[in-house]
């Protein structure tokens, strides 16, 4: 071998091991490790960054009898969409689970044992795209080894929800689809959208409507979630579907018109908005112009406090949203949403810029918090992610979950993740006010089960 | 005693490995290759695997744009096709060692009839019908084949012999033998008849007709076998991952194979092929995740470096170090 060569190969030999070196530091510490003790209880560290959290974590040996003297790292991963289709209320929410973790990891988390939970996390936005979504999964699992993942969507999460599991990974989701319901590694702190649709159906018979159309991305996973439960309830208490309008999450104003416009002779006395606000405010400010009386009530993530300035006020009176929680604005009383604000002025945020979305990226980070306060920290460094499931199931048979307030109390079980069953409605009356009606549920029908098939 | 490198049979003029350091860095780099997994851990697999699947989808692309000159703009949803092909075998029972091959094949017959609208137009036409289809397929994709926003990859059919297929080591070796294959192939193509009939049709169509090239065969074949690896690397896509949707074969992914292509070498099928992925995949995904970067980032990224290789480099990172390679060969000359 000729020594030109011979340096040739020495120098593909550095590059190669090189590379690999750089994928060991993050793979394999990322691999084994999630919780990682530190040797001293030092002052409240710097709160969970992006940077701070694509740092890799070590192999936690952390022995329990030791644990009050120490700190827990925890490793989870944020995955949001701040860019894509559902970013109208994604970048909310995902400032909700920023301002959470610093807000928690200052305040101090501890387990039941006293030991202190620093979380630290890594953020991704997938732009609602599923398989970028299964592509940060894969990073978040080797590269980082979270035991926690806070989510978004229906369709990434649904697809994960398998994997999750194998991998013994916590999940929680901001998709409440009903087929997470019996996910084992799945959790979300409100009704599923099922259940939540089948309210607010349950609600337009009770306003003795006769007719109902629906108006959703007929692609969507999110968005087509509870119909078959709609359809199935709509029909069970005597109530007739008259149109199912396909609406684009994305759409324009002239999609909107084009749905409104299918509509016009049927004039039902509702519609159902399955897709986000954006889409469902085009829809309604659609319908008001074409002079439809139809009332819209719209999903959870169709309908909050910015809904009167993107649709316009000609839909007063004309609109509603379904809500499992009473929106930051109208229970500043309560407890939780005190932290909620508290949290949000940490954050550098406005009191007005506390909506429905930063609550609700900030109470999925609490439930997390809820997770790791009742496990201890042999078992949170043992059994990382299941821990973290169990300590959430044990909530069914002892003490439930309450988070401030916010939520009723709420009760997971193994094999059936269904935290409550109630909704309320939101009206945006013709005084140009937000009404909280309710709470309402649906009666004598199991709308997960219609729509798990 | 003879100075240099004689070769003194045509087999060894033919012989695809022709000079010492070849061979020796074959040797260093398939030990390398097979020792990576055993200390870069499953990030650096994953990360190993995925650059591997975009490296065998981009020689397809080579082939079609830098061997043949067809401008295509429908790899994304080539690969789309592979994938979703592979998905419904291995969901419905079909070994997964099975269902690449049909799926490769699937992707090449789609590609095979997309190759018609080449026989009538070229350049920027060819890339606008080439959008089209991209368009009607991920509308195909979106509308009747995945109208769930994804499916989910049975874990029984990435299973032989009791060896779990879809993650980890084997994963990875899979993916790396199915990946020698495929360079091997590649890199006759382009030495074969064919590939020279390619790059003549490349240079100058009517020329070749005129010197007996059947121009609208060739053009086909370029697309049907572009096609077959955008197929492969489709189905390989589906082994690595427990589900797949439709947003990974959109026309961000094309454009992704065209950037991989014109950065790391058109014409030049392997090497060109693999520093693209390198830099453009691998590097862009390395640098999203440092930099927390967007999808919208990303356009912006490979849109510059498309830019800017066109104008600048326009025989890509090949070209850059072949000349950085003739600089130290006539060192301290210049010339």
């Amino acid at each position: 071998m000729d020594s030109k060569t011979l340096l040739i190969g020495i120098v593909v030999a550095i590059i190669v091991v090189g590379i690999a070196a750089f994928f060991a530091m993050g793979g394999h510490k990322g691999k084994t490790s999630t919780s990682t003790p530190q040797t001293s209880a030092s002052p409240p560290p710097a709160q969970g960054s992006t940077a701070s959290a694509a740092q890799p974590q070590t192999t936690s040996t952390m022995s329990p009898s030791k644990a009050s003297q120490k700190e827990i790292k925890l490793m989870i991963g944020v995955l949001v969409d701040e860019s894509g289709p559902t970013s109208d209320v994604g970048k909310d929410y995902a400032k909700g689970v920023v301002a959470a973790l610093k807000y928690f990891n200052k305040k101090g988390v501890y387990t039941k044992d006293g030991v202190r939970v620093r979380i630290e996390y890594v953020k991704r936005d997938y732009a609602y795209n599923p398989s970028k979504a299964i592509e940060f999964y894969k990073e978040f699992r080797d590269r980082y080894g979270v035991v926690a993942i806070i989510g978004w969507g229906t369709a990434d999460t649904e697809k994960l929800a398998d994997q999750v599991a194998q991998d013994k990974i916590l999940y929680i989701s901001a998709s409440y689809s009903a087929k997470l319901v019996t996910k084992p590694y799945n959790f979300f702190p409100a009704p599923d959208y099922s259940t939540q649709a089948c309210a607010a159906v349950n609600w337009v018979k009770e306003q003795c409507g006769k007719t109902l159309a629906l108006l959703y991305d007929h692609k969507v996973a999110y968005s087509k979630s509870p119909i078959p439960a709609i359809k199935a309830y709509a029909g069970h208490l005597g109530l007739t579907i008259v149109a199912d309008v396909d609406l684009p999450l994305k759409a324009t104003a002239v999609d909107a018109d084009r749905a409104a416009t299918q509509l016009l002779s049927k004039k039902p006395d509702y519609a159902w908005c399955g897709n986000t606000i954006h889409s469902c405010a085009l829809a309604a400010a659609a319908m008001a112009k074409h002079g439809l009386s139809t009332v819209m009530v719209a999903n959870v993530w169709g309908f909050d406090e910015r809904f009167p300035e993107m649709a316009g006020k000609e839909v007063a009176g004309k609109v509603a949203g379904v809500s499992p929680w009473k929106w930051p604005e109208y229970a500043k009383d309560k407890p939780g949403y005190k932290e909620l604000y508290e949290a949000a002025q940490e954050a550098g945020l406005k009191p007005e810029e506390v909506n429905l979305r930063f609550m609700q990226g900030f109470i999925n980070v609490w439930l997390l918090v809820k997770a790791i306060e009742r496990t201890t920290s042999a078992d949170l460094v043992q059994k990382k992610g299941e821990a973290l499931k169990e300590a959430l199931e044990s909530s069914c048979s002892s003490d439930p979950i309450k988070l401030g307030d916010i939520t009723p109390p709420m009760r997971f079980c193994p094999g059936k993740h269904l935290a409550f069953t109630s909704v309320y409605i939101v009206m945006y009356s013709e005084d140009g006010k937000f009404h909280f009606i309710g709470p309402v549920s649906p009666q004598g029908f199991d709308c997960v089960a219609a729509t798990q098939g | 005693m003879p100075a240099g490198v004689f070769k003194e049979t045509y087999l060894a003029d033919m012989a695809l490995l022709r000079y010492p350091i070849h061979w020796t860095s074959l040797g260093i780099g398939a030990v390398l290759l097979l020792a990576f997994p055993l200390i870069a851990g499953n990030y650096g697999v994953n990360t190993a695997v995925s650059l591997m699947i975009f490296f065998i989808g981009a020689i397809g692309l080579n082939i079609v744009t830098g061997l043949a000159g067809q401008i295509s703009l429908a790899h994304g949803a080539l690969m789309g096709v592979g994938a979703y092909t592979a998905a419904y075998l291995a969901n419905n029972g079909v070994n997964i060692l099975l269902a690449i091959p049909v799926a490769a094949i699937t992707a090449a017959i789609v590609g095979a009839v997309l190759a018609l609208p080449s026989f009538r137009l070229k350049g920027y036409y060819l890339a606008m019908a080439s959008i089209a289809v991209q368009e009607i397929l991920e509308y195909m994709f979106k509308t009747w084949i995945d109208p769930d926003q994804g499916i989910t990859i049975s874990t029984s059919s990435k299973n032989i012999m009791g060896i779990y297929l879809g993650n980890g080591m084997p994963l990875y070796y899979t993916v790396l033998g199915i990946a020698v294959l495929a360079v091997i192939v590649a890199a006759n193509v382009g030495r074969s008849g064919l590939g020279r009939a390619m790059k003549a049709v490349r240079d100058n169509d009517v020329s070749a007709q005129v010197v007996g090239i059947n121009v609208p065969m060739t053009k086909a074949l370029a697309f049907t076998i572009g096609s077959l690896y955008a197929g492969l690397a489709g189905a390989l896509y589906v082994l690595a991952n427990p589900g797949i949707g439709y947003g990974a074969f959109g026309l961000d992914a094309s454009i992704e194979f065209l950037a991989i292509v014109l950065v790391g070498g058109a014409g030049r099928i392997v090497w060109g092929s693999l520093l693209g992925a390198l830099v453009i995949h691998t590097g862009w995904s390395l640098l999203a995740s440092a930099f927390s970067a967007d999808a919208a980032t990303k356009y912006i990224v490979l849109g510059g470096l498309i830019a800017v290789f066109v104008i600048a480099e326009p025989e890509g990172l090949i070209g850059l170090l072949r000349r950085v390679k003739e600089y130290f060969r006539l060192w301290p000359f210049r010339y």
